[in-house]
């Protein structure tokens, strides 16, 4: 005789919604959000999402992939299937996108889920103790991610042996620094580079009657480089003659694979308002590295004051000075496999100074910022051998720096918790008794 | 890149090998005890302190692909011997004309040697065929030496990217390194088989009046040497010089050469001086007039370990050198866990784990001729234990040995999965006592470590190199590297329960015993359940590492989406199952695909080469990992499918009784 098993539903599977939805509309949206299934579709969107991410950043780049794919609210992934042989000729040379969810929709999504589902909606027994403590880590960990990406910075300091700074910079961001001498100090009004991407396809004038001149930028890029103008090519974008007599222009590039190596540039429009003088340069945001020249600001006269243009990666102010003392790199012996990046500093603030040791897994956390050993120089593959050497720290400044650290202690008892409580329930259970007997 | 020097090498090697056909082989064995003693010398190499046995041995598997070297030595063409690594190594340092007739570079493809004009039988043989170092650096007729063609093909297909390269194109190229490692090998200590002619007025008065004098003795002299050279730079016909140039010379050659093997420990404390001196970096330092008079001692016995005739007073001589050796790391304090490598390479408890569970998996096949037997039950726990102790106290001398967590790099993950794998089987086993957590731990145990041994062959690393900068901390190495492997463990052995009971099911296994199926799933979601906790903890305790060491929590890199993968599946399965979304097929099949997610996450993200995880593979970690989605997704297909087929079988089945029931 053939016995009939018939599949039935996980005992612990939670009782069936009724069928009948609530006329309420916000209710019925409630009852979305609290949707178990929701939760299943959302996580299937995130892991489709997050492989196809992984595969982009073989062609993207991580900056296009995170910046396009996880921070954005819908993504058109490009399958790299072309559509002709398809029988669709007239698409051919179209290559197939599908659209996505991008990861930050997804991720509210999963905050709404999680919070209304999965806490609020939950049934607070004790049984679900562990279920409820892991939520409300999980949410801890989405809402960490949600302040970094909004309200955090990070930047570098290069510093050669005994030198000393205040200040931090940007390893993408730009700005535009407009800067007047005022006696001994300098003056300073910077625009950020979000302002001034306005300016890709139109201009961005800034006509402030404190100025005694109006300011037009225009021709964006986020990468280019200058080049000077041959007498055999026509230039791709407007020429401009430089206070020494040469012809320049800014060739645009694509944006590089990794974000920091973009050099961003726009060309610049003075007019004085007193004589009606107009002066044009071109403004390019070059690197600055310890053993790169600083660049000089693009300079005018206007109101009988001298004026300075400077694009250059957005700067910001420490609340303390750190010197370098030494750098140290120390390889594991005979290799050139490096063993060890150390970096003594002095931290300076009004009051006191303390030397401190840097170097990898030990950042130096202080006052909302942390400094971590990131790079050192001069490389020996450009050439420059020997000190005095260079090191790099990156400088992050995130309100949420330590919320991941308690958000996976949260969910480490959460699910620890109920782990053992079902298991236990599970061994006292009569189905595990009767699993036994088959044993003799 | 090679160099005119290691040209001039290759040359200078085939000079000295005439030509032979393929004889015998007179390998002279050398006694128990000196082998011993020779498997504990210490060297320096890749950036720490080992047992010549393991540099011996990572040579081998690069230069060899194998874990030994077998020979024929009567020439009745079958292996009648087998040197071990050291063996192997010693043969080619000591007897090197024999050496160079050792069946050593593995050839698949005869267009290989076709390509670098070797010759060889007509036609294409089914497997593969050994080349001797002999036969590439013998010359053509046309006066071409095979390493040179070989080199020559390998720097030019080497510009082309991997994917881009032919299968001939990229064995040649994995040829080509082999050869070079074992070319470096070859004529590291060639200059001191040959005695050196003192001639001329300066010679003989820096060497004491002697005509004859050996390698050991010009290095020493080697400063005298220099300032001879120096002096009479401009004045290079005046007859007192006699051969100094020549002698001068020898040492600026040996100077030039590359080697990564320290092998004279410096008289200098540790502190002051970490770096041994390899064999070019000591004559280097003689003739820059930095000499340390130890480590010319210890050069001065290895010499008359090479220059005696007698194989006893060779022994002798060669357990002298040693002894120096090792006396001198003891006093620099880096001596300690040499011999506990040594004794960790030799006892091999992974390979005899794998033993072990090959005997285990019979002995819990047995156990289904009588599944309610608790003896028989119990002898398959205990069978599978035993190999579970000796995987763990493998995992546990490595750690030892290296004063580490058990995991610092794939290699390590293999053990340290397998054991955890199995040990979470067991434990599931004794919950559940279905026997089918119990069937599948040695299987899972054995696949495990024998892939982990097949991964460090095809590698032909040093499986316990020491850490790069980053991951020096054995705070989140013992927690996030650990957590984040025994998730792996875990979703794996989910892996196998789930494709356990699609073909359970498929095959109609135990139709009637609804309860047994059940309890499969339940093992299923539970090791599931188990893995998601170490899965999840260890994929954001990683971040937690990296805001430590990078400033950032989450960057999308590979690796971390690879591990954002494995939680996201197991948490899509859990709540689909809680939703009822999936039942018991689905939760099985989904547990099944899982495995790939966790295969993906483990080893695929590091083949993208992008990311900060991007470690480079060779072309058979690809193969393996493509072969292993294959095959899983064609078992958990194929089950899938067999599953719905008995239920269809069933359903037909069921109106039948019905309706003989109603009518009786």
């Amino acid at each position: 005789m053939t016995a009939i098993v018939t599949p039935s539903a996980p005992s612990y599977a939670p009782s069936p919604v009724p069928s009948k939805s609530p006329r309420n509309p916000l209710l019925r949206v409630v009852g979305l959000l609290a949707s178990m299934k929701l939760t299943v579709v959302i996580l299937l969107f995130f892991g489709l999402l997050t492989f196809v991410g992984t595969l982009a950043q073989k062609t993207l780049g991580l900056f296009l992939v995170q910046r396009d794919y996880f921070e954005s609210f819908l993504v058109r992934h490009d399958t790299g299937i072309e559509l002709h042989g398809l029988g669709l000729e007239y698409l051919e040379g179209l290559k197939l996108r599908i659209p996505l969810p991008g990861g930050y929709l997804l991720m509210l999504l999963l905050f709404a889920n999680l919070m209304v589902g999965g806490v609020a909606r939950l049934k607070w027994r004790w049984r679900n103790f562990g279920i409820l403590v892991t939520h409300l880590g999980m949410a801890l960990l989405l809402v960490a991610g949600f302040v970094k990406l909004h309200y955090s910075y990070a930047g570098h300091v290069a510093l050669y042996e005994g030198a000393q700074t205040s200040t931090m910079v940007s390893f993408h961001d730009f700005e535009l620094a407009l800067l007047r001498q005022d006696g001994t100090d300098l003056v300073e009004r910077t625009m950020p580079a979000d302002e001034l991407a306005r300016a890709a396809d139109g201009a961005v004038t800034i006509d402030d009657s404190k100025l005694p001149f109006v300011l037009v930028i225009d021709h964006w890029y986020e990468n280019c480089a200058p080049e000077q103008k041959g007498p055999m090519f026509d230039a791709p974008t407007p020429v401009v003659t430089d206070p020494s007599g040469a012809a320049v222009y800014l060739r645009p590039r694509e944006l590089a694979k990794e974000r920091e190596q973009n050099q961003a540039g726009c060309y610049a429009s003075v007019k004085d308002r007193a004589t009606g003088q107009e002066s044009r340069a071109v403004l390019w945001g070059a690197d600055m590295r310890p053993f790169e020249e600083r660049r000089a600001p693009f300079t005018f006269q206007s109101g009988g004051q001298t004026w300075g243009l400077d694009l250059r990666r957005v700067t910001w102010d420490l609340p303390f000075a750190v010197r370098l003392e030494k750098f140290q790199k120390t390889d594991h012996p005979g290799t050139m496999t490096p063993a060890d990046f150390r970096s003594t500093v002095s931290v300076l603030d009004d009051n006191s100074e303390q030397r401190v040791e840097i170097y990898m897994n030990h950042p130096l956390r202080r006052e909302g910022h942390v400094l971590f050993q990131t790079s050192w120089g001069p490389n020996p593959e450009s050439g420059m051998r020997g000190p005095p050497f260079y090191s790099v720290f990156e400088v992050a400044s995130n309100p949420s720096d330590d919320w991941p650290k308690w958000a996976s202690y949260v969910i480490l008892f959460g699910l620890v918790f109920h782990f053992v409580q079902k298991l236990t329930r599970y061994l006292g259970s009569s189905s595990h008794s009767a699993k036994a007997a088959e044993i003799v | 890149m090679r160099t005119p020097l290691a040209l001039f090498l290759f040359a200078l090697a085939a000079c000295s090998l005439p030509a032979q056909s393929r004889m015998p082989l007179p390998v002279q064995r050398w006694d128990p005890e000196t082998l011993a003693s020779m498997a504990t010398l210490p060297v320096q190499e890749g950036g720490r302190i080992k047992p010549l046995s393991s540099y011996a041995a990572h040579m081998l598997y690069l230069v060899h692909g194998r874990r030994d070297m077998k020979l024929d030595t009567d020439g009745d063409k079958k292996s009648d011997i087998t040197l071990t690594p050291t063996e192997w190594l010693m043969a080619v340092w000591f007897q090197p004309d024999a050496a160079a007739d050792f069946p050593l570079f593995r050839i698949e493809n005869v267009d290989v040697l076709d390509a670098i004009g070797v010759a060889h039988d007509a036609g294409q043989r089914f497997d593969f065929e050994y080349v001797t170092y002999r036969q590439l650096v013998q010359a053509t007729p046309d006066g071409v030496q095979p390493v040179d063609t070989l080199w020559e093909l390998a720097g030019n297909y080497s510009k082309k990217k991997p994917e881009m390269q032919a299968p001939v194109e990229a064995h040649i190229i994995r040829t080509n390194i082999g050869v070079d490692a074992y070319g470096g090998l070859f004529t590291m200590l060639s200059q001191m088989h040959a005695p050196f002619d003192v001639q001329g007025e300066l010679p003989n008065r820096a060497f004491a009046g002697k005509t004859t004098t050996d390698f050991a003795e010009v290095v020493r002299h080697g400063g005298q040497l220099a300032q001879i050279v120096r002096q009479y730079r401009n004045n290079t016909s005046d007859p007192a010089l006699g051969n100094s140039m020549l002698l001068a010379s020898v040492l600026t050659e040996v100077a030039q050469r590359r080697s990564t093997l320290g092998l004279f420990p410096p008289s200098a404390g540790k502190a002051d001086a970490p770096t041994w001196a390899t064999l070019p970096a000591l004559v280097e330092g003689v003739l820059r007039g930095k000499q340390d008079a130890q480590q010319l001692e210890v050069l001065s016995m290895l010499q008359a370990a090479i220059s005696a005739e007698e194989p006893q007073a060779r022994s002798a001589a060669l357990r002298s050198f040693r002894n120096a050796v090792v006396a001198s790391a003891t006093m620099r304090g880096e001596y300690a866990k040499v011999e506990l490598e040594n004794y960790y390479l030799a006892a091999s408890w992974h390979y005899q784990a794998l033993h072990y569970f090959v005997i285990a998996i019979m002995v819990v096949a047995l156990g289904w001729l009588s599944p309610r037997s608790k003896w028989l039950w119990l002898t398959g726990l205990v069978a599978t234990s035993v190999p579970l102790c000796m995987l763990i106290a493998d995992v546990v001398l490595r750690c030892v040995v290296r004063g580490r967590p058990p995991i610092l790099n794939l290699y390590d993950t293999f053990l340290f999965i397998a054991s955890i794998g199995v040990l979470a089987a067991i434990v599931t086993e004794v919950i559940t006592r279905r026997r089918v957590a119990i069937s599948l731990a040695p299987l899972f145990g054995a696949l495990l470590v024998a892939l982990a041994r097949a991964f460090e062959v095809e590698s032909g690393e040093d499986q316990m190199a020491p850490l790069q900068a980053v991951l020096d901390t054995n705070y989140y190495l013992a927690t996030h590297v650990t957590s984040i492997n025994m998730g792996y463990a875990a979703g794996m052995f989910a892996s196998f329960l789930g494709t356990a009971w699609l073909w359970l099911n498929a095959v109609g296994f135990r139709r009637d015993d609804a309860v047994f199926h059940k309890g499969v799933v339940r093992a299923t979601y539970g090791v599931t359940a188990f893995g998601l906790i170490f899965a999840v903890f260890g994929t954001i305790y990683g971040g937690v590492w990296a805001n430590d060491s990078w400033g950032r929590f989450w960057g999308w890199d590979p690796k971390e989406n690879g591990a954002l993968l494995i939680c996201i599946a197991q948490v899509a399965l859990l709540h689909a199952r809680m939703s009822g979304l999936v039942r018991d097929l689905g939760f099985c099949l989904g547990a099944a695909m899982i495995g790939i997610v966790v295969a993906f996450s483990w080893f695929h993200v590091n083949l993208l080469g992008i990311g900060l995880h991007a470690y480079g593979f060779s072309s058979a970690t690809k193969v393996a990992l493509f072969n292993y989605y294959y095959v899983q997704t064609g078992l958990a297909a194929l089950g899938f499918v067999g599953v719905l087929w008995q239920r269809s079988r069933v359903a037909a089945v069921a109106p039948s009784i019905r309706s003989s029931t109603a009518a009786s």
